[in-house]
């Protein structure tokens, strides 16, 4: 490439780019959501009175997000920034505070709605995974419903009759899992995943969560913990083990030999969705994907477990 | 003005810097240190988390600086007294500094916490936006310094602090990359070059990771000087051009990412990446533009 000629083009550019303001193309407030759990209620709420980002996409693990010039760009431009808290964001967190410094009205979902009673610590540091209990992210439509009410008071009923919606909806299916589970034999209620994505989950539902792989993404199980699970899968007589759709799938598959090895007969119950909605695609479908996932395998028994879908 | 300054700041100032402290090390054949300072990090890390319990900056970045300031040392003595090549030194610390802090992790119930170099040093430089005053008013108010990102001055400083370093060391430094024994006899002293040229660079890479990311980070301390060697057999425009290409590459990278990359590409990208990518081509083609000129005349002096 030139780039003597390329040099003084670039710089034109910056100039030229660096003074403009930027302009929402829809009307009403723009709001910028991190996840889905988050960004769907909002959409949903919002209608066509604001315009709603979400950043994390919707197969995307969100400890490997990176932002770009664009991502911080739609960050100050919004009026309001909704994102989970308690960790989630990692390294985000320090720049969502700063956005918010500036004028942005910027809220931490999760550690909003969640009570200091009802917190997972795992470790020295909070469980960030809040959205898998419905009955908790139930609180969250009216809180979107408020924050958007404030930026734009006229459409402040509409917003809330919407959230009303989808909260009477997500206590329907929180009712309908805790029913289901309670079914199952109660030495069949383990959880068996990839990594430690659900306990608020397993405390909600009533199942004993064990994660391979810890809350970080990006740790490696130890031969220590791979063996602890095997000998609890084979003296539990555990029929099913979990994929995740955004964590790679070598531990699951080191637990599936570490049984096979000890003449136990380990399934995989199937892909269930824990920090992105992935192929489930929204929240609600998430939550519904992963509850048919574990029950059919649980349940079930070992037939049902074995026809499930198997990567 | 707010989205971008800082940013190219940072980026120009942390290329700058790299790449001067850099081209002594290409010379010493210690290129390898930013990548084993990656790793070497950790353990100091660990003990941070452990002391504060937190993942905050400040701590995370002493005990960083601390664990790197320790492999320094470490390598030094290994050198000295191991009687072994230098990149073996680096390599035997690097790799027991990181699996004394996987081994520090493990025994303090810590697997389920997010802290390797990635998580918790990754600076992002699109992150570095600040509300610049746009007016005098602005300026005198004040305010809007409060949310001044630190790094970027920080960065300026370390440079600053690296180029009156090299310019009054210059004597000492050139013959230390070439013949210590002769600085020695000469009534120099070649291990108080060293040391602070180590310490410099350390403090370089930990402040460049915690701004910029490790990637980069690692990338801007050998690129610049590997291609400015190959332009020039001598030693002051060595170090110039090598300074030089560092910080364009950072202007142009970001630039690029943040610029270009709309118009061709519909969106803006990464802009380490971008300028880890650049000064790697700008290598490659100094190599191969080179490597014509090199084939001409047989055999020229390759050493410096």
């Amino acid at each position: 490439m030139d780039w003597p000629k390329l040099l003084p083009a670039l710089a034109a550019l910056a100039l030229s780019c660096s003074g403009s303001a930027e302009a929402s193309l829809k009307e009403g407030p723009s709001v910028v959501c991190t996840t889905a759990m988050i960004g769907d209620l909002a959409l949903e709420i919002a209608g066509s009175d604001a315009s709603v980002e979400v950043l994390f996409g919707v197969d995307m693990d969100p400890h490997l997000f990176r932002p770009t010039r664009d991502d911080v760009k739609l960050l100050m431009a919004a009026d309001l920034v909704l994102y989970n808290g308690l960790h989630l964001e990692g390294y985000l967190t320090d720049a969502l505070e700063r956005v918010g410094d500036s004028g942005v009205e910027v809220i931490p979902v999760a550690e909003r709605v969640l009570l200091e009673s009802e917190l997972i610590e795992s470790g020295p540091a909070p469980d960030p995974h809040v959205w898998m209990d419905a009955s908790v992210w139930s609180r969250v439509p009216a809180l979107i419903a408020d924050a958007l009410g404030q930026q734009l008071p006229s459409e402040r009923p509409a917003f809330t009759a919407r959230a009303a919606a989808i909260e009477a909806r997500l206590l329907a299916a929180d009712e309908d899992y805790r029913r289901s589970f309670s079914a199952l034999a109660p030495d069949r209620r383990v959880l068996l995943t990839a990594h430690d994505a659900f306990r608020y989950f397993g405390r909600r539902y009533g199942l004993e969560v064990r994660g391979i792989q810890g809350v970080s993404t990006t740790s490696e199980a130890s031969l220590s913990t791979i063996e602890e699970l095997v000998n609890l899968v084979v003296q539990r007589d555990i029929p099913a083990v979990f994929f995740e759709s955004t964590v790679s799938e070598r531990n699951v598959k080191a637990l599936l030999e570490g049984a096979k090895a000890r003449g136990h007969d380990l399934q995989v119950g199937g892909v269930l969705h824990a920090d992105a909605p992935g192929a489930a695609a929204t929240y609600e479908g998430m939550l519904e994907s992963n509850a048919a996932t574990i029950l059919t395998a649980l349940g079930a028994g070992r037939e049902a477990a074995a026809g499930a879908d198997v990567r | 003005m707010t989205l971008d300054l800082m940013p190219m700041v940072a980026v120009t100032a942390s290329a700058a810097t790299l790449a001067l402290l850099g081209s002594f090390l290409v010379l010493r054949r210690q290129a390898m240190l930013g990548d084993a300072m990656a790793h070497s990090v950790l353990p100091g890390l660990v003990v941070a988390f452990l002391l504060t319990g937190s993942r905050a900056a400040g701590p995370m970045f002493l005990g960083a600086a601390a664990a790197a300031a320790l492999s320094g040392a470490a390598i030094g003595a290994i050198i000295r007294y191991g009687r072994v090549e230098r990149s073996a030194a680096i390599g035997l610390v690097y790799t027991t500094m990181f699996a004394l802090g996987v081994l520090l992790l493990e025994l303090n119930g810590g697997a389920n916490v997010d802290l390797d170099v990635d998580c918790v040093l990754s600076g992002q430089l699109e992150l570095m936006f600040w509300n610049a005053p746009t007016t005098w008013a602005e300026v005198l108010e004040g305010p809007s310094l409060a949310g001044l990102p630190p790094q970027p001055l920080r960065l300026v400083g370390l440079l600053a602090a690296s180029c009156t370093a090299v310019v009054a060391g210059w004597p000492l430094l050139r013959a230390v990359a070439f013949d210590a024994p002769f600085a020695r006899s000469r009534g120099l002293h070649p291990s108080a070059a060293s040391a602070g040229l180590m310490t410099l660079t350390i403090l370089a890479i930990v402040l460049s990771f915690d701004a910029v990311g490790s990637i980069l980070a690692i990338a801007l301390l050998t690129c610049p000087p590997a291609t400015a060697r190959l332009l020039t057999d001598r030693m002051g425009p060595y170090v110039l051009l090598s300074v030089g290409l560092g910080a364009a590459a950072g202007l142009l990278g970001y630039l690029l990412a943040t610029r270009a990359a709309p118009l061709l590409l519909g969106g803006s990208v990464d802009a380490s990446g971008t300028v880890a990518a650049l000064s790697g081509l700008g290598l490659l083609a100094a190599a191969a533009c080179t490597a014509r000129a090199r084939r001409l005349p047989e055999s020229q002096g390759a050493d410096l």
